[in-house]
């Protein structure tokens, strides 16, 4: 038998943002790549081979085949404007064969790209995605001829569904046995745009690179040595001309279209300054009031945790620890020292023990609320909603040194703070991504601490203690966002964005979604929470618990009026912002306590992998500045307030 | 009949308005391009928020256009 030859092949996803490249990557790859409707969301980009069927990997020649599939970041042309365009234009320089996604609704935006791609001269294919919005909206496009002029094999699809994904499979794995007969070959390259390549062809390895360099890209042509001339600007300008009169040719010739649909009025409505923000309003309260504070951290939690967790769960364990070990409830100062045997049954099963407290937590309380929010995140995403409400806060996000963009890490950050401190990549520059990054820091809670604050807010009588909340972190939002952008240097307020169509989401995918987000959270948490739980029901045992309480004592009682036990809030939450909030729900506290607290909880540092995230993006000192600012502001905020405008709630 | 046209500033357009672009500044312009906008396209303006962005129609897909940006671009409303 002769031996297996392995080859590799390179296969670049390549698409404008938002038209489906990772619902694509998650057919052909079996492999989940976080997909939503809003664009840019592939920024760790997501590699993994195709899946294939026994059969087809099986080939009767001797060489076996893997095809490696890249989901590119989203981009409108190739270049090095930004850090997502460089990185796609290198996967397509490195790529064997390009699958270029296109939108059905957006060809003329789309095709600028498919035209730039096949003047690299790769072998390529076309996936024609969303044919069935495009219906649904009546634009008729002409495949045929819109393929026999482009020169490149088209495969129309419906992503989500899978339709056309089988035929896409089939095409890419035939490609290299079939040789000289294969569909996939390289489109018609444009005769204008070739004469203005022609010139650097033979200062580069690759026609793509030439033709990078003619489009005045600075990177490739440093990487050549080569001085971009003084016209260099012109001539990318002629260029991208001439592929613009190309498509509008194009579209002209091969797309039709009538008529508008309800949905299409519904994203108009959204986009209305006053009908928006009216929506905005209401979602907002729909989503954090009633969707997140009274129904998931009261009722659902309230089932989990009392009826399961407090009732049945712990109570189990206590009686399976107590066989073994005692558990003590009362003077536990020094009772590592005094009594080993009961200081291991109480850090096991105790008032803080790891078996009991900890669990409760994390699948009681922390699974619920994550869930809870995500769900409702992905909803919002997945309809086309969020873009839109990019577009009505662009207004006051500039003043705050951002741009209308900045909404999605910031809203993010109600889930984990922490990947979204991740995502402020999708804004311009330093200053709109450090703004972001102290917002995120300073005013935006995560997930699981919103919902605790959610359910102890709508707890007290009435919405008052609610919108009391809400509206001081409105105010410290847009002090410290308007400061920060008189004080940090440089330039803000680049917003030119495509508005994706309003979408009904797919169960499927907000239920994957929704799944894949929650359990990269929760896989996270769970060794936080152990780490702090252990220490905290050691610190206990062994009677340093007590001593910390006393020496923040003075802080908590005098500064902030709340009782002693709170201090333990704040420290662990130092380490997990959801863990320290958690302990809020055991200590009884009247309502200006608890808007206190939960205001002095919010404001409060970020948790310790937000700072490894932050100093990774940014650097030490700004993680450090954020970090310290969180204290004076936290502190010196909950100080007022608590003497000021708590006293009127009781 | 004969048109008459006036110039003016993107972020001053109505909405439901079509206008002519005219002028678009040189470090925008290459994202609008690849976009499908560019000097010459006649438009429909979608939205416009107060002190905010512009939302433009071409073809069946809309983009938006931040304040800061709309009012460095020339467009010509017919009157």
């Amino acid at each position: 038998m002769p031996a297996l030859v392995q080859k590799s092949i390179k296969v670049a996803l390549v698409g404008n943002p938002n038209v489906g490249k990772s619902v694509i990557f998650n057919h052909l790859t079996g492999i989940y790549a976080d997909v939503s409707n809003y664009p840019g969301t592939t920024i760790e980009i997501a590699k993994a081979p195709i899946k294939l069927n026994q059969e087809e990997k099986l080939p009767p020649e001797s060489i076996s085949y893997t095809f490696n599939l890249v989901d590119t970041p989203g981009v409108y042309g190739i270049s090095s404007f930004n850090d997502e365009e460089i990185a796609t234009r290198d996967y397509i320089l490195d790529a064997d064969i390009i699958v270029n996604v296109v939108s059905a609704i957006s060809l003329s935006r789309d095709l600028f790209l498919t035209k730039q791609l096949a003047d690299i001269g790769k072998p390529m294919i076309i996936v024609l995605n969303l044919i069935d919005e495009a219906e649904f909206r009546k634009v008729e496009i002409n495949i045929d001829e819109l393929s026999r002029a482009l020169g490149i094999k088209i495969i129309p699809a419906i992503a989500v569904t899978g339709f056309g994904m089988e035929s896409l499979k089939q095409e890419i794995i035939n490609a290299p046995e079939l040789k000289d007969q294969s569909t996939i070959h390289p489109g018609t390259i444009s005769p204008a745009v070739n004469a203005l390549i022609e010139p650097f062809l033979d200062l580069t390895f690759s026609r793509g690179e030439a033709m990078l360099i003619a489009e005045a890209d600075k990177n490739i042509a440093e990487k050549y040595n080569f001085q971009l001339p003084e016209n260099a600007l012109e001539l990318r300008e002629k260029i991208y001309k001439i592929r613009r009169k190309e498509v509008d040719e194009l579209c002209t010739a091969c797309v039709s279209r009538q008529g508008f649909s309800k949905r299409v009025f519904l994203g108009k409505v959204l986009l209305n300054p006053l009908w928006g923000s009216v929506c905005a309003t209401l979602i907002l309260y729909l989503f954090l009031y009633k969707f997140l504070g009274n129904f998931v951290a009261g009722t659902v939690v309230d089932f989990f945790e009392t009826n399961f967790f407090n009732n049945i769960y712990e109570p189990f364990v206590r009686n399976i620890v107590s066989k073994f070990f005692p558990i003590a409830h009362d003077n536990l100062d020094n009772l590592l020292a005094s009594d080993p045997k009961s200081a291991l049954g109480t850090f096991l099963a105790g008032d803080y023990g790891i078996l009991t407290l900890t669990v409760t937590y994390l699948y009681g309380l922390l699974l619920p609320l994550v869930l809870g929010f995500y769900l409702g995140l992905a909803i919002l995403e997945d309809s086309g909603y969020l873009p839109r409400l990019a577009v009505l806060a662009d207004g006051l996000l500039t003043r705050l040194g951002m741009n209308g963009r900045a909404i999605i890490p910031l809203i993010l950050g109600g889930g984990c703070v922490t990947m979204a401190v991740v995502t402020t990549r999708l804004l311009n520059n330093k200053k709109e991504k450090l703004i972001a990054m102290s917002l995120l820091g300073l005013a935006i809670p995560c997930s699981a601490q919103l919902g605790v604050i959610q359910g102890l807010l709508t707890n007290i009588e009435g919405i008052r203690p609610w919108l009391v909340w809400g509206l001081t972190l409105v105010v410290i939002f847009g002090v410290v966002g308007i400061a920060m952008n008189k004080l940090v240097p440089g330039d803000c307020g680049h917003f030119i964005s495509d508005i994706p169509p309003m979408r009904i989401p797919r169960f499927n995918n907000l239920f994957k979604k929704t799944f894949t987000r929650t359990k990269v959270f929760m896989d996270e948490a769970t060794g936080a929470f152990f780490v702090a739980a252990g220490v905290v029901a050691f610190f206990q045992v062994a009677g340093f618990l007590d001593k910390i309480i006393i020496f923040f004592e003075p802080l908590i009682t005098q500064v902030l009026l709340l009782p002693r036990e709170v201090g333990l809030s704040f420290i662990l939450g130092m380490i997990r912002r959801d863990f320290g909030a958690f302990g809020l729900l055991e200590i009884p506290l009247t309502p200006s306590q608890i808007v206190t607290s939960c205001l002095v909880l919010t404001l409060f540092v970020p948790c310790i992998a937000t700072l490894a995230v932050m100093i990774k993006e940014r650097n030490l000192k700004s993680a450090i500045s954020i970090w310290l600012a969180s204290w004076i502001l936290a502190f010196g905020f909950g100080a007022v307030f608590a003497r000021f405008v708590g006293v009127f709630l009781g | 009949m004969k048109k008459t046209l006036s110039s003016l500033k993107l972020n001053k357009i109505k909405p439901s308005k079509r206008f002519l672009i005219h002028k678009i500044p040189e470090d925008i312009k290459y994202e609008l391009i690849r976009l499908g906008i560019s000097e010459g396209d006649n438009l429909l303006c979608v939205a416009k928020i107060p002190f905010g962005p512009v939302v433009l129609q071409k073809d069946l897909q809309e983009i938006a256009i931040g304040g800061k940006f709309a009012s460095l671009i020339e467009v010509s409303q017919e009157v």
